[in-house]
């Protein structure tokens, strides 16, 4: 009762604090993460009304990191999924992402503001778990001792917006391909409009052959199509998966992405950022799709190595 | 005396470290970078009058001229009055058919970089990296580029505004302080140039060049 009680307070405070400094004020993002909404409880682990987790079918692989994702939308309002590919989020949205290893290191967020701008912070929790404080807008490397060589790297400011601010939607990972189950639930109540009436019973999948090759796709889509999809980077290799389907990439533009995926050489690794050990998995399910695809395409006879020179 | 070559690279690389510091100078508040705003919705953009578009394709090219991009992205030459700039190559980056040898290893102390006769190759800490092709060629220069990547690389950093990071000597910091307006008119002013077919190298991590 008392948690609750000062988790009222506490909103009430920066409700009145929001409403008397006026949209200047509004645009920098609160110094404590119980200030943004996350949690309902001092403890920060219970999740405040209206915040729905979500866990995405085909996740960035982040070093090993375990990961936990929420999201709100501003009561009465809902997300526009009249482009399937890139949705349309009402203003007032707010994404979480919480990083740990065992204990909590860093939750992310993000927050479509009043005035249409969306901007992006990140929180540092304290060594004890029990608070979380803005980090400054040039990230910086923590200590952590499950981290792969002890070392935690927290995104600059810049970092957030290398892979959000040039993808179809800012948003990733919370789309029509990513959510399973939780689409249709979210399609009936009313939460994401303008979909396909097929939504209100099952999500759509990633248009593929078999699971391998669905499983394949996912991965890539996940991990690189916020820069390569259609319009996207300007390179000739697209990997974002459509709602209605995504042709295959050339057999030897993809085993080229595989040679940078098993790189962590700062110049030629894939994705540039955001990750310094190899995602073995993931890896080994793209070579499988890859090694599939050159079979098709190449003779027995004939067939060169995956490795190219 | 110093070898011409030599004398080359360093006088330009001094010009350029000098005009950086005055172009930091110059660039008043009035002129302090944008921050990147990411609308939610992107607004229609409006036709261009065809006099905006020339004057705004005239100011690119003059930032272009006045702020040493010149220096690194077309190559030097050594012509009849000494070193200058290869027109036409212009704005093409390191020539693709220059195959660098191994950069020299310096001796220890505070000598660190090591700049190729033609300013598009410079070795350093960082490793080799070779100037871009700016011209709008489809396949190895900024032709696939749209204005957003080119503004975003400047703002990040980032190759592509958000591959891997832009290497030394690009003064990243220094053309920071450009608006985006000044930006995206060096973007309208590189579509006008020649397209020149010319796939620069990728750059050289450190560990392949330690030449000891």
């Amino acid at each position: 009762m008392r948690d609750t009680l000062v988790v009222l307070l506490r909103s009430l405070l920066a409700c009145a604090l929001a409403a008397c400094a006026g949209p200047a004020a509004a645009a920098a993002p609160p110094q404590d993460l119980r200030d943004t909404g996350l949690f309902a409880d001092a403890a920060m682990s219970v999740p405040a009304p209206g915040v729905i987790a979500f866990t995405p079918q085909y996740t960035l692989w982040s070093d090993g990191t375990s990961k936990r994702r929420w999201i709100r939308l501003p009561p009465g309002t809902s997300i526009d999924a009249s482009n399937p590919d890139a949705w349309v989020f009402p203003r007032g949205t707010r994404l979480w992402k919480e990083f740990a290893y065992g204990a909590r290191v860093e939750t992310r967020y993000i927050e479509l503001g009043a005035d249409g701008q969306w901007r992006f912070a990140t929180y540092r929790w304290s060594a004890d778990g029990r608070s979380a404080t803005l980090a400054g807008e040039r990230g910086a490397q923590l200590a952590v001792a499950d981290a792969p060589a002890g070392r935690y790297a927290l995104p600059s400011r810049a970092d957030c917006l290398n892979c959000h601010a040039g993808a179809r939607s800012p948003v990733l990972g919370f789309g029509a391909l990513q959510l399973g189950e939780l689409l249709p639930e979210l399609v009936r109540r009313g939460l994401v409009r303008r979909a396909p009436p097929s939504w209100r019973s099952a999500a759509p999948q990633i248009a593929a052959a078999n699971e391998a090759e669905r499983a394949a796709r996912g991965y890539l889509h996940a991990n690189c199509g916020h820069c390569h999809f259609k319009q996207g980077v300007p390179v000739p290799l697209v990997l974002a998966q459509d709602v209605a389907g995504t042709p295959a990439p050339e057999p030897a533009s993809l085993a080229r992405a595989l040679e940078r995926m098993a790189s962590r050489n700062p110049l030629t690794q894939m994705p540039p950022l955001g990750t310094r050990v190899i995602d073995p998995q993931g890896l080994a399910v793209v070579q499988a799709w890859s090694d599939h695809l050159q079979s098709r395409t190449t003779s027995p006879s004939t067939r060169p190595s995956t490795q190219e020179p | 005396m110093k070898p011409a070559r030599s004398r080359l690279a360093g006088a330009t690389f001094a010009g350029a470290v000098a005009f950086a510091a005055a172009l930091t100078v110059f660039l008043d508040a009035a002129h302090a970078a944008e921050p990147v705003a990411l609308a939610a919705k992107s607004a229609a953009k409006p036709a261009a009058p065809s006099a905006a578009e020339a004057a705004k394709v005239a100011r690119g090219k003059y930032l272009m001229s006045t702020s040493a991009c010149m220096d690194c992205h077309t190559p030097w030459k050594m012509g009849e009055k000494g070193p200058e700039p290869d027109l036409s190559r212009l704005y093409s980056g390191h020539p693709e058919s220059m195959v660098m040898p191994p950069a020299p290893a310096l001796p220890e102390g505070p000598w660190i970089v090591t700049w190729g006769a033609t300013n598009t190759a410079i070795a350093g800490p960082w490793g080799v990296s070779f100037t871009a092709n700016l011209t709008p060629d489809m396949e190895t220069g900024l032709g696939r580029w749209t204005e957003r990547d080119f503004v975003q690389t400047i703002r990040t950093g980032r190759h592509m505004g958000r591959g891997r990071e832009v290497l030394p000597p690009m003064p990243i910091a220094v053309y920071n302080n450009f608006t985006d307006a000044d930006l995206k008119a060096i973007y309208a002013y590189l579509r006008t140039i020649p397209p020149v077919k010319n796939k620069v190298p990728e750059p050289i991590a450190p560990a392949v060049t330690a030449g000891k």
